[in-house]
């Protein structure tokens, strides 16, 4: 309730004016005069009375000219940002008022805060004086985690009370312009203390907080997108996952898995249980760009995808992009997922370890300067041959399979100054599968990066990386007769230098990026001196990749906030390289063939340059809700190469060429988010529209491996993608919990000029990854502070399959009749688990925290297959089988101890 | 220093993972297609089309049910046609003075079936078929994973596509061997053993002093075939300026059966049109193709069948123009270097030998010499 305080209020006399005097232009000789003063001496020549304390103007005064300005222009700029206000009561009376509501808004959020025992710190910043100063200041800093005093990504920094925040960026940094005065900050992090700052600033100012992660050790189980949490903050499809939220949501086997927490994020799918890899939007598997401190990986999981290939005690925070993507990111249109590892601690040596039933992980972290360089090492590796042992099947290939995987990072960070930072960062991926008697399968992600962080001022920041990356496997017979060894590798150096300059109202982001690829697409050879397997090298391909780019994030007024950018993109694929040319007016095909050119090395095979055009606008129409607005054009110019569904060791990336354009994408989205009841409720509602080119798919009966002209087996159509993401969450009280619900299509056309570079005649059909509707919802029942049910169920569409219907014989070969591609689907995948919790006592000191979970995984039962692959029983007879992994309720106690 | 230790602990009741038979609802009554499989060449008729039905993958038996239509009609781009005329039930052949495929026309058929659905070919072109210009073999040992041996013939041939930039191909390999089997020799059930009970095609009767000789035994010596698993069709890696060099045909095991007396190893170049490359290049696909969990096989094989009358139904299968250039070899006993692995001759073999030996027949080829 608005309360004005009228301090005086006298008779008035009654004399009448044309004009009002507060349109009385100044002449300048106000300058340096108190206010005071000015209104005295207005009164004296004007048949006007002002109505005021002198206490609360006496601070008050004119620093420079206000000549040709109109007394209320003068006010309004004085009062600005304070809790002053005048009111014209008649043409010969002005009324100066103050508006105490501000203050006692601020004065009860922070007793509020002081009662629920949050942390309340007072800052000043400048000193207290009336004039013309800057309506507002900026108040820059960064925010750490207390332990670890690594930066903390997309903390919440809100003025409660005016309701302006921001987040921190990357490097935990953020930047909050707000009007001078007297405010409340709330400092929030997800499962970490919230603190309250009171806040007077009168000019710009910098400050460093620390958060404390909360003491309890599965506060928080539900994973939702946190967009809804951030009406004033984040783009439109974004989101932050903290690592802490992560480690504390329900776990297959008690691992804990970055990749599967993507995949219950709205608008993502995934082609099977435990399926490698993740599908966005609509999008298939290579569409999303993974980057591992700022290197590109190829290859998310271990065991073909049971496990993500990051160790997430080395993570330090994941930010994840599936919608207005910004410029700095190029090169896969369908989504981002930027992942930053944990640096070492400055000040004293941690350490952690885990024992789990399919791994084990060590992590350790130190100074070995103090202040000045820290280490960070962790190391992961696995016994997992029993899982694979348990399959029940007389399918030999399988359960008498052996595998492995290890992986381990190492993170080295020295601070030059408090304005340079050297970061060396290696990140090691293994992986071994063999089947019974058969194959053996093994590949390896390595990656090296430096990247020297620099202020050149307090405005104008830069970053500059160069890495070296590598993907490689190797499938191996050591079989005495028919042995043979298949050697696939891509090699990756690359450079990248971005630069943020911070002006008034503007964040400039500039910059380039590079990448060398050197591509092996195959290396073919026998494995032993008697084997009957020949020699094949399949043509290297090198290309390079290069991206400038430029962004802007600006505020129109308060409620009005754009994020523009463009992106250039440049590729070139370029020689040593042998292009075959077919013959015009015929399906591109192997005996079509009419003629090689050659190109020197490098000499310009082919060569693309794009431009990228990026948006996100956001309008608050309220402090609980906004609407957001997304469009962002990308370009990609690697293409995985498959037949399946889901990433697979074997799978070839294969670059943009003579003959395989770059695939485009144009998508738009609009959100609306809203919050309800002073945030006990949190909702959002998105929707969105896709439009790829180019995106590749095979011919039927494609050869994909060691073909030398693979380009007479691929066609390259069109397709397009829709659809709505909805979610709500319950984020307080005994019962909290999140639903989601999406409904997508993604659909494919693919037409050539000949009927067998047509899919399905080219008629529109279904991709591999269709699935329509998606539910997932989660919650938490506390039983007390202590002991509380957890639980979450999945619902998916079941993915499109192409099925064999019928067999039939010709000339004495049989072979199977197929569906129309994807005319069918495998069945509906869902799932129910559930857990119980008991957490040890709340106390702040204490020897160790100790919990037990107890937790059943697919608690019907359920097959949901993993695979469908087709046996063939007879000769040209093939049947559909199912594979599934997690084939029955899997019950497990754990008991975690930290301390 | 803080240290973080997690212990897991799993009760897993049932094995967690299995591989199982899943069966998808694809329509409460799956209408199964016509197949048509046929082909008009340039050597003389009569030329056959065989009328069957494709067959459920769930069923036990893979058998081809042949199906009688209303009218099935030949036809070239000069209007020249002819109505086929059924043989046995779904098998249809043109007259031995009928219509006769020639080089550079385009055929077609028409096929009405009862229930008045009407599909029509596309019509085909007849291309030339080059040559064979050579076939040879080469012995080959082979250990099996078990550890025994594995003998036998790798068939090659060098060929040639003539005059043409066509280098559409599809090559058919039938091998020929002769067997003798001991049908004097059969036995019934009788008590608790067997008695000798010679079959009447036999040589021999079983008379009060024994076996008595009768005739000239019917049904000793056959003649059985041998084809090749994988379909063959061209391929760019084969081909350079228009001759295929040593492209393998087939392999032929020496074992007991085969290699009795000897084998004559026969390759039948057939030219293709681009559309019926197609067709034989996707059933060599589905052929070759290895299913494993990553990558399950797909691939629809395109008929060259369109429907033009009729309540809709599904056709497979195809009719096409070939211009057939054959050549063949003998692969006999001498040509292999280990005497000691030469087949010995089996009396086992007791049988009336068409029983014994399918694809084959009694009648001596024209090709083959004693």
């Amino acid at each position: 309730m608005k309360v004005y305080l009228f301090v005086l209020f006298g008779l008035l006399n009654i004399t009448s004016f044309s004009q009002s005097i507060l349109d009385k232009k100044l002449d300048g000789s106000e300058k340096g005069k108190s206010l005071s003063d000015l209104l005295q001496e207005v009164e004296k020549t004007n048949q006007v009375r002002f109505y005021f304390l002198e206490d609360w103007v006496s601070e008050i005064s004119i620093k420079d000219s206000f000549q040709g300005s109109t007394l209320r222009e003068v006010l309004t700029t004085l009062f600005l940002g304070s809790d002053l206000n005048f009111i014209e009561a008649s043409p010969y009376a002005v009324i100066i008022v103050k508006d105490p509501t501000l203050a006692l808004q601020r004065n009860t959020i922070i007793s509020t805060a002081k009662r629920e025992q949050k942390k309340v710190n007072k800052l000043i910043i400048g000193t207290f004086v009336r004039s013309n100063a800057p309506k507002t200041a900026t108040l820059s800093g960064t925010i750490i985690e207390s332990k670890s005093k690594d930066p903390m990504v997309g903390a919440s920094i809100v003025a409660t009370d005016v309701n302006v925040g921001t987040v921190t960026d990357s490097e935990g940094k953020f930047e909050l312009r707000i009007q001078t005065g007297s405010h409340v900050l709330n400092l929030s992090y997800v499962n970490f203390e919230e603190s309250v700052i009171d806040l007077e600033i009168y000019e710009d100012g910098m400050a460093n907080w620390e958060l404390e992660e909360k003491p309890t050790v599965l506060e928080e189980v539900i994973i939702q997108d946190r967009s809804a949490r951030e009406i004033t903050t984040s783009g439109i499809g974004q989101t932050q996952l903290s690592l802490t939220e992560i480690k504390k949501a329900p776990a297959l086997l008690g691992e804990i898995d970055l990749i599967k927490q993507i995949q219950l994020l709205p608008g993502v799918t995934t082609a099977g249980e435990a399926a490698s890899g993740f599908n966005v939007r609509g999008g298939s598997v290579d569409q999303n760009l993974i980057l591992y401190d700022g290197m590109p990986v190829f290859n998310s999981a271990h065991v073909f995808g049971f496990f993500s290939a990051f160790n997430s005690e080395a993570i330090r925070d994941v930010t994840f992009y599936r919608g207005g993507i910004p410029a700095e990111f190029g090169g896969r249109i369908s989504s981002v997922l930027d992942i930053r590892s944990k640096e070492g601690s400055y000040e004293k040596w941690e350490g952690s370890a885990g024992i789990g039933i399919i791994s084990s992980n060590a992590m350790l972290s130190g100074p070995i300067i103090k202040d000045k360089t820290s280490i960070a090492l962790s190391f992961r590796t696995t016994y997992s041959d029993w899982l694979v042992n348990t399959v029940r099947s007389n399918y030999v290939d399988l359960y008498k399979s052996t595998v492995s995987f290890y992986d381990g990072t190492a993170k080295l960070t020295h601070l030059f100054s408090n304005k340079s930072k050297l970061t060396l960062s290696s990140y090691l991926s293994h992986d071994q599968f063999r089947l019974s008697g058969d194959s053996t399968y093994r590949w390896d992600t390595m990656l090296s990066s430096a990247r020297l962080d620099h202020e050149f001022t307090k405005i104008f920041t830069g970053a500059f990386v160069v890495g070296y990356g590598t993907y490689s496997y190797d499938v191996s017979d050591k079989n005495e007769l028919t042995g043979f060894s298949l050697k696939y590798k891509i090699a990756y150096p690359t450079a990248k230098a971005d630069f943020n300059l911070k002006l008034s109202n503007h964040k400039i982001s500039f910059g380039v990026q590079s990448v060398y690829y050197d591509f092996n697409p195959g290396t073919f050879s026998p494995s032993t001196p008697e084997s009957d397997k020949k020699f094949l090298q399949m043509d290297l391909q090198k290309s390079i990749e290069t991206g400038f780019h430029l962004s802007d994030q600006l505020d129109f007024g308060k409620k009005f906030h754009v994020d523009a950018g463009v992106r250039f993109s440049l590729f070139q694929a370029v020689g040593p390289s042998d292009v075959f040319l077919y013959k015009s007016g015929l399906p591109r095909e192997t005996l079509n063939l009419i003629d090689t050119i050659s190109f020197a090395s490098g000499e310009s095979v082919k060569q693309y340059f794009n431009v990228e055009p990026r948006l996100g606008l956001r309008y608050e129409i309220s402090k609980d809700a906004s609407v957001k607005l997304g469009y962002n054009r990308i370009f990609q110019y690697l293409h995985l190469v498959t037949n399946s569904t889901a990433i697979t060791p074997v799978d070839i990336w294969q670059p943009s060429g003579y003959y395989f354009k770059p695939q485009m994408v144009d998508q738009f989205s609009l959100g609306y988010f809203r919050n309800f009841k002073e945030k006990k409720y949190e909702a959002f509602a998105e929707v969105y529209y896709k439009e790829m080119q180019n995106v590749l798919d095979f011919k039927d009966g494609a050869q994909l491996i060691l073909n030398p002209q693979i380009e007479t087996d691929l066609l390259q159509g069109k397709a397009r993608a829709y659809g709505a993401e909805m979610q709500i969450a319950k984020t307080t009280g005994r019962l909290s919990g999140s639903f989601g619900y999406t409904f997508s299509r993604s659909l494919r056309t693919v037409q050539g000029v000949f009927p067998e570079e047509s899919i399905n005649e080219g008629k529109e059909y279904p991709s591999n990854f269709d699935q329509p509707h998606v539910v997932n919802l989660s919650w938490k029942y506390s039983i007390s502070r202590r002991y509380f049910f957890t639980g979450g169920f999945t619902y998916r569409t079941g993915r499109p399959i192409t099925l064999p219907l019928s067999a039939f014989s010709v000339d004495n070969f049989t072979v199977s009749s197929f569906s129309d591609r994807n005319q069918f689907r495998i069945p509906d995948y869902h799932r129910l688990d559930l857990g119980f919790v008991a957490e040890g006592n709340h106390k702040r000191k204490k020897i160790w925290d100790g919990t037990w979970t107890f937790s059943v995984y697919n608690i019907y039962a359920r097959k949901n297959p993993y695979s469908i692959f087709f046996k063939e029983v007879r000769p040209g007879i093939l049947r559909p089988y199912r594979l599934a992994i997690i084939g029955t309720a899997l019950p497990s106690i754990s008991y975690s101890i930290k301390f | 220093m803080t240290i973080r230790f997690l212990f897991s602990i799993v009760l897993i009741i049932l094995c967690a993972a299995c591989v199982d038979r899943i069966t998808f609802d694809v329509g409460s009554s799956p209408s199964f297609a016509i197949v048509i499989d046929g082909s008009i060449s340039d050597q003389p008729g009569p030329y056959k089309i065989l009328v069957t039905k494709a067959f459920d993958i769930e069923s036990k038996l893979s058998i081809k049910t042949p199906i009688s239509v209303k009218r099935i009609l030949m036809s070239d781009n000069l209007g020249n046609n002819e109505v086929l005329s059924e043989v046995t039930q779904g098998e249809y052949q043109t007259s031995p003075n009928g219509i006769r495929g020639t080089i550079g026309r385009a055929y077609k058929i028409q096929i009405e079936l009862l229930d008045g659905r009407i599909y029509e070919s596309v019509p085909d072109t007849l291309y030339p078929s080059g040559s064979v210009d050579s076939l040879y073999h080469t012995f080959k040992e082979e250990k099996t994973t078990e550890g025994a041996t594995n003998y036998g013939f790798d068939v090659f041939f060098n060929s040639s596509a003539g005059d043409q930039n066509s280098y559409y191909f599809l090559w058919q390999f039938v091998g020929t061997f002769q067997v003798e089997t001991h049908p004097e020799l059969y036995t019934e059930p009788c008590g608790e053993g067997r008695c000798p009970k010679p079959l009447p095609c036999s040589s021999y009767v079983l008379g009060s002093n024994g076996f008595e000789y009768v005739k000239v035994c019917e049904c000793c010596a056959c003649w059985s075939n041998l084809f090749n698993d994988e379909v063959i069709v061209s391929d760019n890696q084969l081909v350079n300026n228009g001759r295929f060099t040593a492209v393998k045909a087939s392999y032929v095991p020496i074992n007991r059966w085969t290699f009795g007396f000897k084998v004559y190893a026969q390759v039948n170049q057939m030219s293709l049109s681009r559309q019926s490359f197609s067709f034989w290049k996707a059933v060599k696909s589905q052929k070759s193709a290895t299913t494993s969990l990553f990558q399950p096989v797909t691939g629809k094989i395109p008929s060259n069948f369109i429907q033009t009358n009729g309540p809709s139904g599904p056709i497979e299968g195809i009719f096409f123009a070939t211009s057939i250039y054959n050549k063949g070899i003998f692969i006999t006993q001498r040509d292999i270097p280990n005497p000691s692995i030469i087949p010995i001759s089996d009396l086992t073999f007791n049988d009336n030998c068409i029983n014994l030996f399918p694809n084959s027949t009694t009648e001596k080829p024209p090709f083959w010499t004693d």
